[in-house]
């Protein structure tokens, strides 16, 4: 459950300040999939960086299941992250020179977890998105659907209970796409956990419970 | 993050650029050994004239001369006077030696501390014939009780020994009959010296010990108080004591052997009779060389260290590069919850790395250079010295410039990987 109250975020200082966002307020149920739509521009990656806990606010506050965020520390936002959430990226961002299974792991290693428990969680991850048989392979070797499909298992990979999905289709081509969105939702099904999509792509958007329009910074139209 | 992952994936990502980690650790390297090689040739020759030298006993002696006044240069204060009490003697090269006399012996004897005055009689036999009947030369000096003989065989002969005893410096025992250093001992070896009226007299003396050869030894053989005045007396047959007691040093033995004890005691002999005197200690004959051995020493590990701060600029340009290449890396893994300091720990680990590999490859190759070394020099310029091992390792040295190399490279990776820790998230995701 996330709960956002009067989110404002300003770059800059003084005359050369921006508005990114402005008194943003909105609740994201548990297990919920919601997509957040704009115009580049428009604040929704700001939107999706400030849920995610990866930029401070200028103003208001942002609560996890019912932790207010804003005292925390850098140290534990970091493991609120490494153990809540997942992240797919439009441009994947994996370690090129590593294998696959190294690239699912990463997150665990992160978390401190011993090298045979994830290399088991990750081979896991991996069947999820039917990826397995490419386990010893270099990230660098798979087509661009094989990497998102990897990074699908990398989000998932720490059982979190929220996925950030940056544009996760925008670097597919449609046919890819659809069926990397297919294995996005079938998972967000079958595993419970939140799901909060940014994207342009409207049938992408549509297939999601909720719909946050965002434009110069504020929430122009909610649709259920 | 876990230590060993840490450690593993820091090593991973050296290896990624192979090429360039490679010569950062030349640089490394470079320092490493040229450090390493010359702490060890310090190692191997403090070490020997520790033997040599250092176990001289030299705490609880003081050798004496009498102080040489400077009467045949130009002096800054006018030529010396003449003093017909202080004894001259014109032998040595032309130049005149101020001698110690009996009495001033007996002087230096009846000051504080000291339990007994040796005057250094030098005798020398004319000859000397072992088992074979050969005669062969050989120059003689006497043992004095409580210093360290390096011996190889045998014992060394006592000081005060009603026998003849003598120690024969290794090599001396197969050209006069033996049939080795061990079979010489408790053998008999005539000494033969010649009268100043040209009569050749015999004394038959005992073989008790061998010796290593050594770097200091002036002599071919050390001998007991009873064989050099045996020596002594043959030599100076007839001549009146004026001539004959004239000593160019005198071994003075002390009661007290305390560092401050013997230091008063040296300044006591150094002041009396108007300062006629001058003592020393071991310590500070050895002082001399040790202190031009560490000066080089020293010298060279500042080359060495030259090299090591041309090594660290290397590393951090290293790492800087790594950093900078690796900018989306760190941002993905700081959005998935790494903490700074495990990303600072992680190019921290790295520039450690890069230390330990260059400083072990330096050392392992000073150690192999160093054997080489050894064995050319055992077989050639140090062939007379036995014992002498002129390159060595202590495992302290090591250590110490393993710990020091790894601590400098650290310190080198600290900027960049302060660096990569305050990388924010999304900025460096967003890096091109």
């Amino acid at each position: 459950m996330i709960e956002v109250e009067g989110l404002t975020k300003i770059y800059g200082k003084k005359d050369s300040a921006f508005t990114a966002l402005e008194d943003i307020s909105l609740k994201i149920k548990k297990g919920e999939s919601v997509a957040i739509i704009g115009k580049s521009g428009s604040g929704k990656s700001t939107l999706m960086h400030l849920l995610a806990l990866l930029d401070q606010p200028t103003d208001g506050s942002i609560k996890i299941n019912g932790k207010d965020t804003s005292k925390m520390h850098e140290a534990e936002l970091g493991r609120l992250r490494n153990q809540e959430f997942g992240f797919v990226f439009q441009q994947f961002f994996m370690n090129a020179h590593e294998t696959v299974l190294s690239n699912v792991a990463l997150p665990l290693g992160i978390a401190g977890v011993s090298s045979s428990e994830r290399s088991k969680q990750a081979l896991r991850a991996l069947k999820a998105v039917g990826l397995e048989d490419k386990v010893k392979s270099k990230a660098n070797d798979l087509s661009g659907g094989q990497k998102q499909r990897v990074c699908i298992a990398r989000a998932l990979v720490n059982n979190p209970s929220v996925i950030f999905a940056d544009e996760p289709t925008g670097n597919l081509d449609s046919v890819t796409g659809e069926a990397v969105e297919k294995l996005l939702f079938d998972l967000h099904e079958k595993k419970g956990a939140t799901l909060i999509i940014v994207t342009h792509d409207a049938d992408l958007a549509k297939k999601c419970d909720r719909r946050i329009r965002v434009k110069d910074g504020k929430i122009v139209k909610e649709v259920a | 993050m876990r230590l060993l992952d840490t450690i593993l994936s820091a090593n991973r990502n050296l290896r990624r650029n192979k090429m360039r980690t490679a010569l950062t650790v030349i640089a490394v390297f470079i320092g490493a050994f040229t450090i390493a090689l010359t702490a060890g040739v310090n190692a191997g020759v403090n070490d020997y004239i520790d033997r040599q030298l250092g176990g001289m006993g030299g705490d609880g002696i003081l050798e004496v001369m009498a102080r040489q006044e400077s009467g045949t240069g130009m002096p800054s204060g006018g030529p010396a006077e003449y003093k017909p009490d202080v004894a001259v003697s014109g032998d040595a090269f032309g130049v005149n030696l101020t001698m110690l006399t009996p009495s001033d012996i007996g002087d230096i004897a009846k000051v504080k501390n000291v339990k007994e005055v040796m005057p250094a009689v030098v005798a020398s036999p004319t000859f000397v014939q072992g088992s074979n009947d050969k005669k062969f030369k050989m120059t003689t000096s006497q043992m004095i009780d409580g210093i360290n003989i390096d011996i190889a065989e045998g014992r060394a002969p006592r000081q005060s020994s009603k026998d003849y005893e003598i120690a024969l410096q290794h090599g001396y025992a197969v050209p006069l009959g033996f049939k080795s250093d061990a079979d010489a001992i408790g053998e008999k070896l005539r000494m033969t010296a010649t009268t100043p009226l040209g009569i050749e007299k015999t004394v038959t003396a005992t073989i008790v010990g061998t010796m290593n050869n050594s770097l200091m030894s002036q002599s071919g053989a050390l001998v007991s108080n009873s064989l050099n005045t045996a020596i002594h007396d043959i030599s100076t047959d007839g001549v009146d004591s004026a001539t004959r007691d004239r000593f160019l040093a005198a071994v003075a033995v002390l009661d007290d052997t305390s560092e401050e004890a013997v230091a008063q005691t040296k300044a006591d002999i150094n002041k009396l009779n108007d300062k006629r005197y001058e003592a020393f200690t071991v310590d500070d004959r050895i002082g001399v060389i040790s202190s031009v051995i560490n000066a080089v020493t020293i010298a060279l590990i500042g080359f060495g260290a030259i090299a090591l701060i041309a090594a660290v600029f290397g590393v951090a340009n290293t790492l800087y590069m790594a950093v900078q290449e690796r900018t989306r890396e760190i941002g993905l893994m700081k959005a998935m919850g790494m903490s700074s300091r495990s990303v600072f720990t992680l190019f921290s680990v790295e520039a450690l790395l890069i230390g330990f590999w260059g400083s072990l490859v330096g050392i392992i190759t000073a150690f192999g250079v160093g054997q080489v070394i050894n064995s050319v020099a055992e077989d050639t310029f140090l062939k007379d010295l036995t014992g002498f091992v002129l390159v060595q390792f202590p495992a302290l040295y090591i250590a110490v410039i393993m710990v020091a190399i790894m601590t400098i490279a650290y310190l080198a990776g600290t900027l960049p990987a302060r660096r990569a820790s305050k990388q924010n998230p999304i900025d460096a995701l967003r890096y091109e």
